[in-house]
């Protein structure tokens, strides 16, 4: 016999430690209250970011000293980023801490504050898929 | 109490914080289990509804009311969780369908879940699912919502959210047809 969807009542699967929402409430109104600890979860990607942008100035201060005493206009917008990484990874950098930095450096961005929480237009795109678009199904009578 | 009263209490700068709490006893389990399926481990949907909730309180000034109160507190945890799971894509090297199986990993290996066997093969027919679609499932069959609040939150037109539902339920029937 087929199974069919309609014939599976919806029911939670997941379940949460004993007591788990008679507590939520006091961790959040902690969080709320300390916004120290509200901002834990980005602390080690903050400091990655950190790590970042000293490595990337030093490597750039110390390598053209030179360059930059006799041009003080001199910039890392000269550099494309391919180029910054071939340097970074000549001089030691492993390609792993290259990418956690620049992975780091993304979600601070996202962490800035916004005027509302909107789902990025990329992925509100992707919510429409081709299969979608390219059926034939009747949208109105479904 | 109806959103409206708690939207009044918490524009009241001396009454906010009590707002706010009786706005996390009113909506944490449905954005718990909203984010808890989509990211399926408990300790990273503890974290994001925890996160949810403070961007929540960050940002009540900026809740100008165009959309419902929970639609709008949804939006958020939805963000938060498509966010979660693109880094952890990202992090890994990773594509979807490799992050997928470490979901399906998750599941086999939580032990906060029940014995319900055919709502943990339905649980794995959804991860073989493209994550938006995933979504649109989840609020529509586990949350009940109408196709017009999932589409506020969503920012989807209602057809397209019908054609997705529809498109995920003969792919699931298929899973546990073959499965």
């Amino acid at each position: 016999m087929k199974i069919k969807l309609d014939d599976i009542k919806s029911r939670e699967y997941f379940t949460v430690p004993e007591g788990y929402f008679e507590k939520l409430p006091l961790k959040i109104q902690k969080q709320v209250e300390s916004p120290r600890s509200s901002t834990s979860v980005y602390l080690p990607v903050l400091k990655w970011a950190a790590v970042f942008v000293v490595v990337v100035v030093s490597f750039f201060l110390i390598m053209n000293r030179d360059s930059v005493q006799n041009n003080p206009q001199i910039s890392l917008n000269q550099f494309n980023d391919s180029e910054l990484i071939d340097f970074m990874l000549d001089n030691g950098v492993t390609a792993a801490e290259i990418l956690d930095a620049s992975i780091t450096s993304e979600l601070i961005y996202n962490t800035l504050p916004e005027e509302e929480y909107l789902i990025e237009n990329e992925l509100l795109d992707d919510l429409v898929w081709d299969e979608v678009i390219e059926s034939e199904i009747d949208y109105e009578n479904i | 109490m109806e959103d409206r009263e708690l939207i009044i209490i918490l524009k009241d700068p001396e009454r906010k914080n009590y707002g706010f709490n009786l706005l996390v006893q009113k909506y944490q389990a449905k954005i718990y289990w909203h984010i808890r399926r989509l990211v399926i481990d408990h300790e990273d949907a503890d974290d994001l509804v925890q996160d949810t909730f403070i961007r929540v309180f960050k940002n009540l000034e900026s809740f100008r009311q165009d959309s419902k109160l929970y639609t709008w507190i949804y939006r958020i945890a939805t963000n938060v969780s498509l966010t979660h799971l693109s880094s952890k894509k990202r992090k890994f090297f990773l594509p979807i369908v490799d992050v997928n199986t470490s979901l399906i990993s998750s599941l086999d290996q939580s032990t906060l879940v029940t014995e319900d066997e055919i709502m943990k093969k339905l649980h794995k027919a959804l991860l073989k699912l493209p994550e938006k679609q995933r979504l649109v499932f989840n609020m529509k069959y586990f949350d009940d919502l109408k196709y017009e609040d999932i589409s506020e939150i969503t920012g989807t037109s209602v057809g397209a959210l019908k054609a997705s539902y529809h498109l995920a339920v003969k792919k699931i029937e298929d899973y546990l047809n073959n499965n």
